[in-house]
């Protein structure tokens, strides 16, 4: 008996959307992006505590967890290359593991050319010019994915450039890593706390009479 | 050397959302918890009740983003179509449904547990208000006061319904005339 509509399931199964989750930015975006929803909802709901600080904690949380959003988007990809370039220099110390490297950043170039080559074709002035549907866009673009699928699918079935997509992986999660569990708190207090005295959301213990 | 080299393997085979998600909840219920105990402007009543928040919170994130990804990764076959080529599409399936597994952790599981278990974690942090303001009166005098008229309860007069032994609380309580 079908329980799961094909559609679903064909969502589900699809190796694009496999290949999109297993994205460590996107899947620590989408997450943060859900926090940011779900925390604060759930400390409304929450019985045990008053109105007053309901409020204030619902909307700190919600602060919080957007500066975080922010912040991540806007580090991390800077980080990621970092400690890519970090890991790869550590690890090319052995030869093999050089040649591994080397084939992974040979085939990442093809696909980062067929991306520079659809970025520059459309820009801004060319859509203004030639329209959205210019055949030169369109080309460039659809060259651009079938780079990206042609690459991924190498990845898949030769082994050898295991090596370096788990090094740009890895340079993700330390990335993400220092960005929401050190940077963010840090700099999210000088962000979250003026914006809430700026919306009139006073500590619930201060102003408490004695 | 070795030790990374695997890690970097094992990642670069198949990434499992998991991999990144469980070490950002570790790291963050070490440091936030660091961060807000040091930061000087504010009470330490809160600072406390913060840190014990998000500490928490993580802790319980953990276990959850794991229990959540594994259970949905179950629901792979129901969700993958029968067919050609099904042990490549039950891994995609288990991929993306072990990601909505944690999807569905941080937007509600978590959340729900943190106010299931929060009230019950921080009745080990409590401590008791001894300020005498909330205690205008000792408990014997309280069990002496309970059927007197309001105003002996205020005016610190000669009051008959209170034994000598018994005596209120004058630093600053109930108010009253002085006399």
């Amino acid at each position: 008996m079908k329980v799961i509509p094909t559609p679903i399931q064909k969502f589900v199964s699809d190796p694009r959307t496999a290949e999109f989750v297993e994205n460590t930015i996107i899947a620590v975006g989408t997450e943060t992006a859900l926090k940011m929803i779900g925390r604060p909802t759930f400390i409304f709901l929450d019985k045990e505590a008053d109105d007053k600080k309901k409020k204030f904690a619902a909307l700190k949380e919600f602060l919080y967890q957007t500066t975080c959003l922010g912040l991540y988007l806007t580090i991390v990809p800077a980080v990621k290359e970092l400690s890519y370039k970090a890991l790869s220099y550590i690890l090319s110390k052995n030869p093999k593991n050089k040649e591994s490297i080397d084939m992974f950043n040979k085939e990442a170039e093809v696909v980062k050319q067929a991306k520079k080559r659809y970025t520059k074709s459309d820009k801004f002035i060319n859509r203004l010019i030639n329209g959205k549907k210019d055949l030169a866009i369109k080309k460039a673009k659809e060259a651009w994915k079938k780079a990206h699928s042609i690459f991924e699918e190498k990845i898949q079935e030769n082994s050898k450039l295991h090596l370096g997509k788990g090094c740009h992986e890895l340079g993700a999660v330390i990335g993400s890593v220092i960005t929401l569990a050190i940077i963010a708190p840090e700099i999210s207090h000088f962000i979250v706390h003026p914006l809430m005295k700026f919306l009139g959301f006073e500590h619930p213990y201060k102003n408490k009479k004695n | 050397m070795n030790i990374l080299e695997n890690i970097c393997k094992t990642i670069g085979k198949k990434n499992n959302p998991l991999y990144t998600v469980v070490p950002i909840a570790i790291c963050k219920g070490i440091f936030r918890p660091i961060f807000t105990l040091s930061d000087k402007k504010q009470e330490p009543e809160s600072k406390k009740y913060a840190a014990v928040r998000e500490g928490t919170t993580e802790l319980v994130a953990i276990p959850s983003y794991i229990l959540m990804s594994k259970l949905t990764e179950k629901l792979a076959p129901a969700f993958s179509p029968e067919g050609k080529s099904i042990e490549k599409v039950l891994k995609n399936s288990k991929t993306t449904l072990g990601f909505f597994g944690i999807c569905l952790a941080a937007l509600v599981v978590i959340p729900e547990l943190c106010n299931l278990v929060m009230p019950h974690v921080l009745k080990l942090f409590k401590t008791k208000d001894k300020s005498p303001q909330n205690q205008p009166f000792t408990t014997e005098t309280q069990l002496t006061f309970r059927n007197m008229p309001k105003y002996y309860q205020y005016m610190q007069v000669y009051n008959p319904y209170i034994t000598p032994i018994n005596k209120p609380n004058n630093s600053g309580g109930g108010g009253g005339m002085k006399i």
